[in-house]
């Protein structure tokens, strides 16, 4: 379940034009990163939960 | 022995039926907490349908912590952060990010039905159980009085 939803995910931001800001909720700050390491950061945390 | 395994079985059936209310009040703080999830997300749609309206300049309180609040200046409201879950936040468009929020509440709203449904079955089987009950009951005491009629 929670598998599928990192997947979505990825893909979600995947398809997203370039120039959108992503952000990476720590806490109570945000921190803005690139595509790219938004899916990496997703993908981590899929390998952690399995 | 025939009353040992009556009374096992009376125990079966009252387990069984308070294992099912557990379950059903399970599903009710689940239902509630999605109304709740579901009413956020509309007032979170009106609330950012208000904020466009009144346009880029208007002063605004944020909240800092419970009590405390600070004024800024709102700007043109029409990009959005939205939490897209997993830790992640994604700038859309305004258009955009309503539907996500609609899209949000809609997967709420089956999941909720489904929830409901799950719900629906769990009474038929309490229904169920409570009759098979009564007539073990009844089963019981009619055993007891024939008892008490050969022991006269």
């Amino acid at each position: 379940m929670k598998e599928s939803k990192s997947k979505e995910l990825v893909e979600f931001l995947e398809r997203l034009p370039e120039g959108r800001r992503i952000y990476l909720n720590l806490g109570s700050v945000m921190v803005e990163v690139s595509k790219d390491e938004a899916i990496e950061f997703l993908k981590k945390q899929g390998k952690e939960g399995e | 022995m025939a009353v040992k395994k009556d009374e096992k079985r009376m125990t079966d059936l009252t387990r069984q039926l308070r294992s099912i209310i557990a379950q059903i009040e399970a599903l009710r703080v689940e239902i509630a907490q999605l109304d709740v999830l579901i009413s956020e997300y509309r007032q979170t749609i009106t609330t950012l349908r208000n904020l466009k309206d009144l346009g880029a300049g208007k002063e605004v309180l944020l909240p800092v912590g419970r009590i405390a609040q600070v004024g800024a200046k709102l700007e043109e409201v029409d990009k959005i952060v939205i939490n897209i879950g997993s830790g992640i936040s994604v700038e859309l468009p305004f258009d955009e990010a309503i539907q996500q929020i609609e899209k949000e509440i809609v997967a709420a709203l089956a999941l909720r039905e489904a929830l409901e449904r799950a719900m629906v079955e769990l009474y038929e089987k309490v229904e169920e159980l409570s009759q098979k009950i009564r007539e073990h009951g009844h089963a019981e005491a009619g055993e007891g009085k024939k008892d008490e009629g050969e022991q006269k």
